[in-house]
């Protein structure tokens, strides 16, 4: 076996493969939602930043990386995830929880199906549909999905899974990388649970910003 | 306080492997709370022999927490309701009168089932051969002096050493992962100069072992660091996880390579 077989078959390496693809798409989460704050701004300030995106000679191969961080955290994740289902054939009678641990840990596969759930239809949203060509605007499309309580109401039901996914995921993917440190840990855990819910909040502000908005 | 209690116990049994098991239930009355929960389960054995039945199977060996052979999930908590402590360590006075106590076995796919409540951790066996130990030259014993080792990185080297192999974290972990046992091992030698040569390929080999035995994969819920009868702090898991990415980075080793294990 050589090092490329092991983070792909070895537990520790397929949960490290895990943890790093994990940490990348927290900082695109921060990204993402950077640019979506631009809706607050004004509607002009937010076409503008999706016309610069969509005409940026560099979009293609950022999709493309981007779309394989993703295929390889899921894939990665749910085989960790069946296997690990896999390791405890028969159930104890008494189910306890010792160690006090949320237990968003033991959720991580369906809070991450749910939010793979999310993504396919907030991409076919998003980026297939809408309106096309000139004078389209992105920023009346959303407006005008948000405003529709059931979307806004699924979408700020899949920021809550992604907040108890990530709020066990990121102070698990340093663990994971091996970063332990008597000072250093205790505030990579509460600064993970910090960074999901604003990150999650911050996403689901949008709907909800559309809705109360009226008009 | 001295005394007796009458308990009712819920015990997993099962003939073997193959045969299918349940729970069934025995009244132990006047239990006395001096009595640690081997001996109570011996009181229960002796009972069951008289009336020519299967007395409960279940392991131990030195009854004083120190070989790590005693087993048992305890109202679904490995070595019972406290912790830092294995199952021969606890005793009877810990319970009140009429209460009513589930016992089962160590469940992992990597933990067979052999009868009743006594299951085979011959996996932790092969995880050790793997890489548990240090090759040393026999010959004079060197000076004390010759190998200098900072006294943090012995104590926690320490630490580390303090794991008896019982096989707790993996009865306690939702994915029966051994990490815990596995971080242990490789925290205590990595930790000291004497496992200086064999760093790399021992890490690499005793988690292929610990992969190939069944055991799941750690998702760091720490389940097996509050049941660890020493204490062992998931802190070795970390450092067993940077172990491993700098065997990734370094390779085995030239020697490992050669042999083609791993
Ligand atoms: S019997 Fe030896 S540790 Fe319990």
């Amino acid at each position: 076996m050589n090092t490329c077989d092991r983070l792909k078959n070895s537990s520790i390496g397929k949960k490290q493969v895990v943890a790093l693809t994990g940490l990348a798409l927290v900082g695109f989460l921060v990204s993402h939602l950077a640019g979506n704050f631009l809706m607050f701004k004004s509607a002009e300030a937010f076409d503008t930043y999706a016309e610069f995106l969509e005409h940026h000679p560099l979009i293609i191969p950022a999709e493309i990386g981007l779309a394989a961080f993703f295929l390889v955290h899921i894939v990665v994740g749910l085989k960790v995830f069946v296997e690990n289902r896999r390791a405890r054939p028969t159930r104890y009678e008494v189910e306890s929880s010792t160690s006090g641990q949320p237990y968003a840990a033991r959720w991580m596969g369906y809070t991450g199906s749910l939010t793979l759930i999310f993504l396919i239809v907030h991409i076919t949203t998003f980026k297939f549909l809408g309106p096309e060509g000139e004078g389209a605007s992105l920023f009346s499309w959303v407006m005008f999905c948000f405003r529709n309580p059931l979307y806004s109401l699924g979408y700020v039901g899949a920021m809550v899974f992604l907040a108890i996914h990530l709020a066990h995921g990121i102070k698990s993917a340093f663990q994971t990388l091996g970063v332990s440190h008597p000072q250093l840990t205790p505030l990579i855990e509460k600064g993970g649970v910090v960074i999901a819910l604003a990150l999650t909040a911050g996403f689901a502000s949008l709907p909800i910003w559309a809705l109360t908005r009226g008009g | 306080m001295t005394g007796t209690i009458d308990i009712t116990l819920k015990v997993w049994r099962q003939k073997d492997a193959a045969s299918a098991g349940g729970f069934e239930t025995y009244e132990a009355k006047g239990v006395s709370t001096e009595m640690s929960f081997l001996e109570m389960l011996d009181v229960v054995n002796e009972d069951l022999q008289k009336k020519g039945r299967d007395p409960i199977a279940f392991d131990h060996d030195c009854r004083e927490g120190i070989c790590g052979m005693c087993s048992l999930v305890i109202d679904g908590r490995a070595h019972g309701p406290d912790g830092g402590q294995t199952t021969c360590q606890l005793h009877m006075r810990r319970y009140k009168n009429n209460d009513v106590i589930t016992v089962e076995p160590f469940r992992a796919k990597a933990f067979p089932l052999v009868r009743d409540l006594v299951v085979d951790r011959c996996s932790f066996d092969s995880i050790m051969q793997a890489g548990g130990y240090v090759s040393v030259s026999t010959g004079q014993a060197p000076d004390a002096s010759v190998l200098l080792i900072p006294k943090h990185k012995a104590d926690s080297a320490m630490d580390a050493a303090a794991c008896i192999g019982c096989g707790a974290c993996v009865a306690a972990c939702p994915n029966a992962s051994a990490m815990l046992f596995v971080a242990a091992k490789v925290s205590q030698l990595a930790q000291l100069p004497q496992g200086g040569p064999e760093r790399e390929r021992r890490v690499l080999n005793m988690m292929a072992a610990h992969d190939e035995a069944g055991f799941g994969a750690c998702s760091n819920e720490y389940e097996c660091e509050a049941v660890c009868p020493k204490d062992i702090s998931v802190s070795h898991i970390a450092r067993l996880n940077r172990e491993y990415l700098r065997a990734l980075a370094l390779g085995p080793g030239e020697h490992q390579a050669a042999s083609g294990a791993g």
